[in-house]
């Protein structure tokens, strides 16, 4: 069963794949992951683009209140690049999170006033604070983060697991994609096709995007004066005449295009079924908030986010839009946060009740961080904070991440790693070795090199976090 | 017969015969080099298994293969486990060798461990084959390798088959019904030959062409990074299609692209050309830093060069030495030096304009209004040059006088200059605009913390800054002031000559003379201006504005008075001046002659229609272009920009041929010696690459790498016999094609059984024709070409067809200016219509109905693609707007075009989708459609109405509704059947 829906969704490349390759992604024998029994089935990650403070959302520590308003030490800032929109600055003095922060749960975790649906399960998460990046800027850090490296051409995390781990449900992509955009910086820095693409792995295990309207899926719906029995009459005139063709010459794609042919007419009627949220109760319109209910919105999103991974999709990755506060740093955030605080705890609460977080990964986080100091005069209405790659914090929750804790540390200023960092590739090999797969291992040949998601450099799991 | 006569005189290796090259080290390098390679750095216990030398030495009582005594050798211990002492190989943890590499290493061994170069960094041999040549050779030698396999040849296609297969393949179109029924009715043995050559001489031959290039050259319409801004780069592709509607030779295709702007007779087309390596992405995201993104743009151009011409990965010495090939970091770095020396920017091309350096392209008629300017200015000038008794009396008059003054008409004296600033501003535009205080007029106040004021002006003395040779100036977004003194005895005209990174003013004694905004990279000679200095102290103040990356500034005073030639015409005594200095005196006093004003003076009106035309180019193109201070290379340590080790010169890797000792040190030299007749890999990647485009699969399947980590070919020796050919053709692109498309290996039937699928399922032995889906811009093409709805515009700006509404938004920096295209504007007629090819191409977005059918995003060069089967190729094809009008325009044409039973017009959709006629059996399936659908339609006229009207192009509404809707889905159905997406 699981090798015939690998083959209808995924379908056959004939260009892009020898002979090993092409029996893996049909799930024949010669698979190769997982490389060890999964702690996760699937991952919904919940991407925050822009990136957001670190420091104004989780990564507390009250001495900052003290370091208000001083000179950033350049002994702290180590002489290192910062970006062109503040290389110029003369100053670079500490702004402390003009917000409050309190502990919470019995893991104590620090978190912030405009969070407080995520202060409440923050027994259940696992706070990442020294996740660092190497890049600075929006575009090469967002695709770092997504594809292991700066330069375009590289296969994202979700097309290597649909890849890798196919489908649970033929009726669905293995990748959903949502997009969402934020009401704090509203357009928010633009995202890119490449972030879910399959770079060098074949196209069909690129996300699929789902979005809100008519056609969830492009091209769903049928042509006006077109319906479902119209529909079905001609798709089965059309498997008479390809069954023909394939019978006269061989052709095994015309076969194999029957099957796409049946699977599209499937989807007609599974992506609607997915997205149709009038079944949802009340309870759950109150969980997520009353964003849940426009189409389009984070909140939305993360409810179809839940049914995409009760019907087995491998991987949900949203991407909210806005979280980029170089300006107007309190009004923004608010509304960043607003939009997404309630929804994302709900989801994993409403994953914990169905029963689904244990073998599904949650992952919370954005490209980079922001600097402590102030972009812009300290205390001006209009002042902000610029990108920071060197720290920022990443949240992950269920698929066998020890829930409860804190791991690594940044110094006081939150500017550097003081403990247990963790770049984002090791992220990413984290995140591979839940679904079971070791991220050295896990290959595919392009450009005669043995390509993987983590890149050349070593990268390593982050086995303390792990329960 | 005759062939088995010349299989016989070939040679080559049996079967089963070993083959170093082919067979041991793919092995050696799949599990061994990355330790024991060509990477110095990673190598351990000084051993490189990629170097007979080091494999056979004596290591002091043992060798790692010991020819005289094999199975002494330490590989065999090593593979086999390792000893007490030492560690099995491949180390623990790492992919073990199967038992086939194991058997292979262990063959090698014991016969000797014969050794050979790569196969593709030798130099290609063309076998005789009994001086057989063209389309009787290519099948010689596939024919022998399938006598080796026991295989026989498929039979030919059926000529409809074969009439569909080379039409698509040369012009990305199905043949007409008209060409289908002339073909068919000529049973002439010149017919086909007949068709290819005329398939050959169609403009839309280039377009076909264009279309593989275009994923090379990672052409497209927008700039990639960051929020993704428009660029213009189509005059680019516009000449991509032409120069293979001309059939420019290869090595011509190749220079001009790399180099056109250094070819010595450069045209507007030539440097066009070279804007190949100006298609790379760029950004314009705030705060980039520029030197990082300059680095990121010279090893695009590398990776996409080495690819595109020499099918290797040269972008993995990036960072490290090659693992697997002959290629050094410090090598990657010299190939890298040709590249990185460009006037171009790290950070630009932001507001929907394109990044410097680019040049102006004007349309035919701009071109033909410049033409009849010119031609009339030549004619006013020629008015200029005819000598009257009256004009030569005054000639005469005035040599004499000046002739007495020779020598007492002394040079201006300059002062060195003095420099202010650099001056920040909070942007260029910013930097430009406001007055620092040594302008005239009001001083202004820059937004950022105030660097100066008037008062504060500290002027520097700078000797070092001399004349006729551009100067580095520091400072982004900023201006930088200069001024100096000239000194002149007597009053007279000056030319002045300027250049600038980026904008320029300039003021002498107080005038503006010279307002240039722009961003460039500083040359000499940028700007001429020519002033009349006063007697005594006269004043040049110069303003540079540098928006980002390095500044400078060029000056250089030209002339004062005549100019030099003249001078000395003076000096020579009238009665013996020789003819030429005659004529240079009449030119000269023809520009000074008071009563000549008012020729000069329509001289300017003509100067000024010209500068009208070029100041509105039609279009602009990004370009090559080489800065006039060249920009050292250095090795850079892990690939990062900042991370500078030894500095490097041009220069190309050792394992392959060398330059010639007198190549130019530039991308020039570097094209020259690509397309030299004894390089080992630019011929046979360009033969490949078609034998790719006509059969699906190249020789070499990995066309991006020929490389050690490369597939072998299937066919050496054809690749090679065909490599040779092609050089010895002079690079002729249309004939190389013409005898691949003539050969019986072509022209096979592609259909297959199951034992042969299964024993060939990749069709490499090529024991059938070739068979695969198109690729999408084809789809799509073949869908309007099918409807009649096809435009036949050739080139120009790209088309904006039907797309979901929001898909750009949704992902995009919306609310920037429309140039920037963050908001997807859909055409109205024509732009609808246009081949796939046009479709305006958003990188971050690409087109969703051709991305849905494996178009790569265009951000890397990628030289084949995936040809994936989806259920969202499906729904695209059943769904999509396009299609569905070009269902319904195909209905029309059908039921418009051929009168009567249902039958002749079945037939018809056949011809114009599959090109051929149906069988009975297909004839039913349609027909029980059109039936079952026309009762249907007529129930319900409102579904009818509904499905005829997708689409903005107009509906003969003379057509029946349920009439024209049944026979729209019978149209769907056949745009939708397999055969049709694929060309079999």
């Amino acid at each position: 069963m699981m090798g015939l829906t690998r083959r209808a969704f995924l379908g056959r490349s004939a260009g892009g794949l020898g002979a090993m390759a092409l029996s893996r992604l049909l799930g024949g024998d010669e698979s190769v992951v997982p490389h060890f029994a999964p702690k996760a089935k699937r991952v919904v990650y919940l991407f925050q683009s822009g990136g957001p403070s670190h420091i104004d959302l989780f990564d507390y520590k009250p001495v900052m209140r003290e370091l208000h308003g001083q000179e950033l030490p350049a002994s702290v800032r180590g002489g290192q690049r910062v970006t062109g929109m503040t290389a110029g600055q003369k100053s670079f003095p500490v702004l402390a999170p003009p917000f409050e922060f309190k502990q919470h749960g019995e893991s104590g975790a620090w978190v912030s006033e405009l969070m407080p649906w995520t202060a409440r399960i923050a027994d259940k998460l696992c706070f990442l604070k020294g996740v660092h990046t190497d890049a600075i800027n929006h575009d090469p850090a967002i695709t770092t983060i997504n594809t292991g490296a700066m330069q375009p051409g590289k296969a994202s995390l979700g097309s290597w697991l649909s890849y890798g781990l196919g489908s649970e449900n033929r009726d669905l992509p293995s990748y959903l994609v949502l997009l969402s955009q934020g009401t704090g910086k509203d357009p928010g820095q633009p995202l890119f096709s490449r972030l879910w693409g399959s770079g060098f792995l074949p196209p069909s295990h690129q996300g699929v995007q789902l979005r809100p309207g008519a056609n969830p899926v492009l091209y769903l719906q049928n042509p006006p004066g077109v319906d479902a029995s119209t529909r079905r009459a001609l798709l089965d005139d059309l498997a008479k005449l390809n069954g023909r063709h394939a019978d006269a010459t061989g052709d095994p794609e015309a076969r194999t295009r029957i099957d796409q042919y049946e699977m599209a007419f499937r989807m007609q009627t599974s992506v609607p079924d997915l997205t149709d949220l009038s079944t949802e109760p009340e309870e759950v319109f109150s969980l997520y908030g009353p964003d849940a209910r426009k189409p389009g919105t984070y909140a939305a999103n993360c409810l179809l986010a839940r049914r995409m991974l009760e019907r087995g999709v491998r991987m949900v990755q949203l991407f909210h839009r806005g979280w980029d506060q170089h300006l107007n740093l309190d009004r923004e955030l608010r509304a960043q946060s607003l939009d997404t605080d309630q929804p994302s705890a709900a989801l994993v609460s409403d994953l914990a009740r169905l029963g689904l977080l244990e073998d599904t990964l949650v992952v919370w986080g954005g490209e980079f961080g922001r600097t402590v100091y102030s972009q812009g005069k300290l205390g001006a209405p209009g002042s902000g904070r610029d990108h920071h790659g060197r720290c920022f914090t990443v949240w992950m929750a269920g698929g066998g991440i020890k829930p409860g804790i804190t791991h690594g540390a940044t110094d006081d200023w939150s500017y550097n790693v003081a403990e247990g960092g963790v770049h984002v590739n090791d992220l990413n090999a984290t995140i591979l070795h839940q679904l079971g797969i070791d991220h050295e291992r896990f290959t595919y040949p392009y450009l005669g090199l043995d390509q993987r998601l983590t890149g050349v450099e070593e990268s390593r799991v982050v086995r303390e976090i792990l329960a | 017969m005759f062939i088995a006569c010349v299989l016989l005189q070939l040679s080559g290796t049996s079967p089963d015969g070993l083959d170093f090259s082919r067979d041991v080290r793919p092995v050696l390098a799949k599990h061994c080099f990355e330790c024991h390679g060509p990477d110095a750095a990673a190598r351990k216990g000084d051993l490189r298994l990629d170097l007979e030398e080091d494999v056979v030495r004596d290591r002091g009582g043992y060798s790692v293969v010991d020819r005289e005594a094999p199975a002494e050798s330490e590989l065999l211990s090593r593979i086999h486990g390792g000893d007490a002492f030492f560690d099995a190989m491949p180390p623990e943890g790492e992919p073990a060798l199967s038992d086939e590499e194991l058997r292979v290493l262990e063959r090698w061994v014991a016969e000797g461990a014969p050794w050979g170069e790569h196969w593709a960094f030798r130099p290609p041999v063309q076998s005789s084959l009994g001086g057989e040549s063209g389309s009787v050779a290519i099948d010689l030698l596939v024919q022998e390798r399938l006598r080796a396999e026991g295989l026989e040849a498929a039979p030919a296609a059926s000529r409809s088959t074969l009439l569909r297969r080379v039409t698509l393949d040369l012009t990305g179109l199905p043949p007409t019904p008209e060409e289908i029924r002339t073909f068919l009715a000529d049973d002439s043995p010149a017919a086909y030959e007949g068709v290819v050559d005329r398939l050959l001489a169609s403009p839309r031959f280039g377009e076909r062409m264009a279309l593989q290039w275009l994923d090379v050259a990672r052409y497209a319409d927008t700039n990639g990074y960051s929020i993704d801004g428009g660029r213009h780069m189509w005059a680019w592709r516009d000449w991509v299609i032409d120069a293979f509607n001309a059939n420019m030779p290869f090595d011509q295709f190749t220079v001009e692209q790399l180099a056109g702007d250094l070819l010595p007779d450069a045209t507007v087309s030539s440097r066009i050309a070279s804007g190949f390596n100006r298609n790379h992405m760029n950004t314009h995201e705030g705060g980039t830093i520029e030197e990082e993104y300059l680095v990121e743009y010279a090893a695009d151009r590398v990776a996409t060069t080495s690819q595109a011409w020499l099918g290797l990965t040269m972008g993995c010495a990036r960072c490290h030495d090659h693992k697997y090939d002959p290629i050094s970091q410090r090598e990657y770095y010299q190939f890298f030096a040709y590249f990185n020396s460009i006037t171009d920017r790290g950070n630009d091309g932001d507001g929907g304009k394109n990044s410097v350096p680019f040049i102006p392209v004007f349309s035919e008629e701009q071109g033909r209004r410049l033409e009849a300017f010119e031609r009339e200015r030549a004619e006013v000038l020629g008015f200029l040059d005819e000598m009257t008794p009256a004009r030569a009396g005054r000639l005469e008059a005035w040599a004499e006088s000046e002739a007495r003054r020779a020598g007492s008409r002394p040079a201006p004296v300059l002062s060195p200059w003095s420099v202010a600033g650099p001056f920040r501003a909070e942007s260029g535009e910013e930097a430009f605009r406001v007055n620092f205080g040594p302008e005239p007029g009001p001083v202004g106040q820059a937004k950022v913390e105030p660097d100066g004021g008037a008062s504060e002006i500290a002027w520097v003395i700078r000797e070092d800054l001399t004349d006729g040779v551009p100067h580095a100036l520091p400072g982004v977004k900023a201006s930088t002031y200069l001024k100096r003194a000239v000194e002149c005895e007597e009053a007279g005209p000056l030319q002045l000559s300027f250049g600038s990174d980026d904008a320029i003013r300039a003021w002498w004694n107080g005038v503006l003379i010279l307002d240039a905004n722009v961003r460039r990279g500083v040359q000499p000679h940028q700007e001429r201006v020519r002033v009349v200095a006063q007697q005594g102290r006269n004043e040049l103040l110069v303003k540079i504005v540098n928006d980002s990356g390095p500044g400078g500034v060029f000056f250089e005073l030209e002339s004062s008075g005549p100019p030099v030639e003249v001078r000395r015409a003076l000096a020579v005594e009238a009665s013996a001046r020789n003819e030429e200095q005659h004529l240079r005196l009449a030119a000269y006093h023809g520009s000074i002659d008071p009563a000549l004003a008012e020729v000069r003076a329509e001289l300017d009106l003509l100067r000024q229609e010209i500068d009208a035309i070029e100041q509105r180019p039609e279009t602009t193109a990004m370009v090559m272009e080489e800065r006039a201070m060249r920009r050292p290379a250095h090795v850079l340590m892990r690939g990062v920009y900042d991370q500078k080790g030894e500095e490097v010169q041009p220069g190309t890797p050792a394992a392959l041929p060398p330059l010639p000792a007198d190549a130019r040190p530039d991308r020039l030299g570097l094209a020259r010696w690509l397309v030299d007749p004894g390089h080992p890999l630019t011929a046979r990647v360009a033969v490949n690459s078609y034998w790719q485009l006509l059969f699906g699969t190249g020789l070499v399947e990995t066309p991006e790498d020929f490389g050690v980590r490369g597939s072998m070919p299937s066919h050496p020796e054809l690749l090679d016999w065909l490599a040779v050919d092609f050089v010895g053709s002079g690079w002729d692109v249309k004939a190389m094609l013409r005898q691949m498309v003539l050969s019986e290996t072509y022209k096979q039937d592609a259909a297959v059984g199951p034992e042969l699928l299964a024993r060939d399922p990749e069709n490499r032995l090529l024991a059938r024709g070739p068979r695969f889906r198109l690729q999408a811009e084809i789809i799509r093409d073949v869908a309007l070409s099918a409807s009649g709805l096809l435009s036949p515009l050739i080139g120009g700006p790209s088309g904006r067809p039907y797309q979901p509404d929001g898909l750009w938004r949704e992902m995009s920096h919306y609310g920037s200016t429309p140039a920037t295209e963050q908001i997807y504007v859909q055409d109205h007629g024509e732009g609808l219509y246009r081949r796939g090819m046009y479709t305006i191409w958003k990188r971050t977005v690409p087109p969703p109905i051709l991305a849905a059918f494996d178009a790569p995003s265009r951000e890397v060069c990628v030289v084949r693609r995936s040809r994936t089967n989806t259920p969202l190729q499906a729904l695209v094809l059943l769904n999509e707007t396009g299609f569905v009008e070009a269902s319904r325009a195909l209905a029309q044409r059908v039921l418009l075009g051929s009168s009567g039973a249902d039958e002749a017009r079945i037939a018809e959709l056949y011809l114009l989708t599959v090109g051929r006629e149906p069988a009975a059996g297909e004839l039913e399936v349609v027909a029980a459609l059109l039936e079952r659908e026309r009762a249907r339609f007529a129930a319900r006229p409102g579904d009818a109405e509904a499905l005829i009207s997708v689409g903005e192009s107009p509906r003969a509404e003379s057509l029946g509704a349920a009439e024209h809707a049944a026979w729209t889905l019978a149209a769907a159905l056949m745009l939708n059947l397999s055969e049709t997406v694929t060309r079999g």
